[in-house]
């Protein structure tokens, strides 16, 4: 029965606390919430600490969903900062693992114009970008969501989700080789890019 | 535009369609004769293309069955403690009791008659309306003005909020370590166009003037304050009115599960009307 049912019946009974009916939700968008966090947090462990947390989370919190957004953009918004607090705690760390993958990836003019990047060499990429423009790009670029809805799972306005996808489009750019301006790796490209052609050579 | 490349995130956002159409002929026409620029465009879209090729990762089965086991464990726990009148009744009650207002509208006392909204961000006179306050310890909620900036910093986070929890305890001598009765000028709007990162623990005074950007009422204010305690024994200590990322927020400080830290969450200025307003963790502060 419950299978049937929509999100919204079910987020309505998990609110009096029904453990199945969540069950369900959680079966239906754990994929989701795992692709967000995984691509945010690059590392598994964490990924699966924000989901636990945010799916924790959202049952704890079902009675303040209002029927009025889908629910799978409330569920974005829980993800995103179940991630956001799980970058804050590990900001200490050195991210070293993905500087090596990024200079073993960019090292070799040679290979500025291959014509596939491995999912790796992009993933390390999009580790390099600030958080906040990573989550833009995973949100609108790789989870396809609309830059609405993307709007209201960062809680942000919409005119600065597609500033922060546009950053982050032009620094994965350069950082993937993309362009024949040296990719500074790792430089903040607020002044873009000003091409000088033959200079990779 | 001969002469002037067009910067990348500009390029990137003529792909997306996002500019005008004056930009976007503009752009056109450059790209048209620029191969330094048509060769940037190139790569944004192989950009786009690399992105777009990568496959949806799904959850592992090992870290969806511990998923699946830490929330039956916990779903559990939460229907074992509502049947209690544990964890999960406090938000139900909050959420659906009647709010009642002092006749001063600014003393109010929320559901169970555990938790007060204070305000005492102007001097008030004192009288029969006012209580002893002990914060932070007692189940009182303490609303602050603070127009505090708040960021990532967990330092300053800390020693901000711990300022404000202290303050009526060491105003005592002043008579501030009461609360107040607002008198005449029940639950101020916020002005929140007055702008910025100001102040500290030095409160602005709210004219009549008021703001359109955040006119919570004192039942939103519950309702939103609610969600940082619900699903576990917390209690919120201290609402500020400050800023988080140059954006008008509500800060709420309640405990937490370690007796030596206060959980501070901070919630859109909107939590009460919008419809994915959920708390945000911001930082763990020793008390």
């Amino acid at each position: 029965v419950a299978d049937e049912q929509t999100d919204e019946q079910l987020v309505a009974r998990s609110a009096d606390g029904d453990g199945e009916a969540f069950g369900v939700l959680v079966t239906r968008h754990r994929d989701r919430a795992w692709a967000v966090a995984i691509r945010t947090l690059g590392d598994p462990g964490d990924a699966e600490d924000a989901v636990q947390e945010a799916f924790l989370s959202a049952f704890r919190q079902a009675r303040s969903f209002r029927g009025d957004a889908k629910f799978s953009t409330w569920l974005h918004r829980i993800v995103v900062n179940a991630c956001l607090d799980r970058m804050r705690k590990s900001r200490a760390r050195p991210a070293v693992p993905i500087d090596d993958a990024v200079s073993a990836t960019l090292a070799d003019p040679h290979d500025y114009y291959a014509a596939a990047e491995t999912a790796t060499d992009v993933a390390a990429a999009l580790a390099r970008l600030s958080d906040d423009q990573r989550l833009a790009i995973v949100l609108v670029d790789l989870q396809g969501l609309p830059v609405e809805e993307a709007a209201l799972a960062l809680g942000v306005p919409t005119g600065t989700v597609k500033s922060r996808c546009h950053r982050g489009r032009a620094q994965l750019a350069l950082l993937l080789g993309h362009l024949r301006g040296t990719p500074a790796a790792g430089e903040p490209s607020n002044e873009g890019s000003t091409p000088t052609t033959g200079s990779g050579t | 535009m001969t002469g002037e490349h067009v910067d990348i995130e500009e390029l990137s956002a003529f792909l997306a369609g996002d500019l005008d159409d004056r930009d976007h002929d503009a752009v056109a026409a450059h790209v048209a004769d620029c191969d330094a620029c048509a060769g940037e465009l190139d790569g944004l879209r192989a950009t786009l293309a690399a992105l777009a090729s990568l496959a949806t990762p799904t959850m592992p089965e090992d870290v969806a069955r511990r998923l699946t086991q830490r929330l039956e464990t916990e779903t559990k726990a939460k229907t074992g403690a509502g049947s209690r009148g544990g964890d999960v009744l406090p938000l139900v009650r909050r959420r659906r009791a009647p709010l009642i207002l002092s006749a001063a509208a600014s003393v109010l006392v929320v559901a169970l008659g555990v938790t007060f909204f204070v305000t005492r961000d102007k001097p008030g006179r004192s009288g029969a309306d006012v209580t002893t306050a002990s914060a932070p310890e007692a189940d009182v909620l303490v609303v602050e003005h603070s127009g505090f900036g708040y960021s990532h910093n967990e330092a300053q986070i800390g020693e901000h909020v711990t300022s404000l929890l202290r303050a009526p305890a060491t105003d005592a001598a002043g008579g501030s370590g009461t609360l107040l009765d607002r008198g005449a000028t029940p639950t101020p709007p916020q002005d929140f166009s007055a702008g910025g990162t100001g102040g500290g623990a030095e409160a602005p005074v709210a004219g009549p003037k008021s703001a359109k950007s955040l006119q919570l009422t004192t039942m939103d204010q519950a309702a939103c304050v609610a969600t940082t305690t619900s699903g576990s024994d917390a209690k919120a200590l201290l609402v500020d009115y400050g800023f988080y990322d140059g954006q008008p927020a509500l800060i709420v400080v309640t405990t937490d599960q370690n007796p030596d830290k206060l959980s501070v969450f901070i919630l859109k200025a909107d939590c009460a009307t919008n419809p994915v307003s959920i708390p945000y963790l911001v930082a763990r502060v020793d008390r």
